[in-house]
């Protein structure tokens, strides 16, 4: 990043591609629309550059470009849920753009393919339909794996209260899985 | 251990926060109620699948797409110019203009007096003395009377005898908006251009 401030031309492509996998990731997340992240990400970058010289040196360069992420996620949730039933189960059922990436496990059939992209995707809406304020904590922790005390720095809280909204999330998100979990757990 | 306090440490556990002390209470407190253990064992699956989805990678495209917009941007300044700095192609810009209409005036003025055929043409040849004439609205003092133009057109403000000289106030900019500068030490920052 300091060379990114420094105007080198080299540094901040080789930023974006270090980067750009897990900006994705959590944008997606957090938002359960792939084609919206792209578009976010890339927005994060941009900011990223525009505002390179405003980055203090002392802070982790992450915990900066996870903030930028953060509250850009924010913004779109907000938007969004400006418009009328946005996150309503059924309009995600139908706005559900997640083309899942991986590699599929050549000994796995298709059905057990299928069922596992199906609960993949379901967890995916589950998570989308936990609050913002408690969803991105919840994102920042159990899937970019994010410690307790960067969390906070993102979101701009206390620690504590970072603490618990991640528990809330995750007793939401237990909550509404409940039905698939019975069914996960037999497989 | 009671029920509510195993519980509340479901999150901790996941964690792996808990104090030993806490950690053996908890185990103890799973293995004898089964309801509590019911209760972490979906908490866990819920959290496993949570962190067992897939990556989503970013577009292929992502890197040109990023690239092209911070070649954009850093085209265009990220911090606004000084305002000082602003006003003076402006004010330029303003003494330009005015000097124009002065041209014009002066112009239509000359051609208006076109010389008698026996006489010489007479282009900027004035004589007389140099006697300043205030632009309109500029000096007037109240109760003033401005010398009444000599002959020819009624509704010229300038004697064509006479040199005309335009004094041309520093002007002050505000918001995009153009004022006289008024103050008393305007006077000497004032340009002067004479015909």
């Amino acid at each position: 990043m300091d060379r990114v401030a420094v105007d080198d031309q080299k540094a901040f492509p080789e930023l974006v591609r270090r980067f750009q996998g897990r900006v994705t990731n959590l944008v997606s997340r957090v938002l359960n629309d792939r084609e919206c992240a792209d578009d976010l990400a890339q927005e994060v970058f941009v900011r990223v550059f525009v505002h390179r010289r405003n980055y203090r040196h002392g802070s982790k360069f992450s915990t900066w470009l996870f903030t930028i992420a953060a509250n850009l996620a924010k913004n779109e949730i907000r938007r969004r849920v400006r418009r009328r039933n946005w996150f309503s189960l059924d309009a995600l059922e139908e706005t559900l753009k997640d083309r899942v990436i991986q590699l599929a496990d050549s000994t796995e059939s298709r059905e057990t393919t299928l069922e596992r992209e199906q609960l993949q995707a379901a967890v995916g809406r589950a998570i989308a339909t936990v609050p913002e304020k408690y969803r991105l904590a919840l994102v920042l922790r159990d899937i970019e794996g994010l410690p307790y005390e960067e969390i906070a720095q993102v979101l701009g809280l206390p620690g504590g209260t970072v603490r618990s909204r991640i528990n809330r999330a995750r007793g939401m998100l237990k909550r509404k899985l409940q039905p698939l979990l019975a069914k996960a757990g037999d497989s | 251990m009671i029920c509510d306090r195993a519980r509340r440490l479901f999150g901790a556990c996941w964690d792996d926060e808990l104090t030993q002390a806490e950690r053996d209470g908890l185990e103890g407190h799973l293995t004898s109620c089964p309801r509590c253990r019911a209760e972490y064992d979906e908490f866990s699956l819920a959290l496993e699948l949570t962190a067992a989805l897939p990556r989503i990678e970013a577009s292929a495209d992502l890197m040109d797409r990023v690239l092209a917009r911070a070649r954009r941007a850093t085209t265009a300044p990220d911090v606004v110019r000084e305002a000082g700095a602003r006003w003076v192609p402006v004010a330029a810009a303003a003494a330009g203009a005015v000097l124009v209409v002065a041209l014009v005036l002066v112009g239509s003025r000359l051609q208006w007096r076109a010389p008698a055929a026996d006489q010489p043409p007479q282009m900027f040849a004035i004589e007389g003395p140099r006697e300043p004439v205030l632009v309109p609205n500029s000096r007037a003092m109240p109760g003033e009377r401005r010398p009444e133009a000599p002959g020819g057109n009624p509704e010229s403000l300038f004697d064509p005898d006479k040199n005309v000289e335009f004094i041309l106030d520093p002007v002050k900019l505000h918001r995009g908006r153009a004022t006289v500068d008024r103050r008393p030490d305007a006077e000497g920052r004032q340009a002067i251009i004479t015909f």
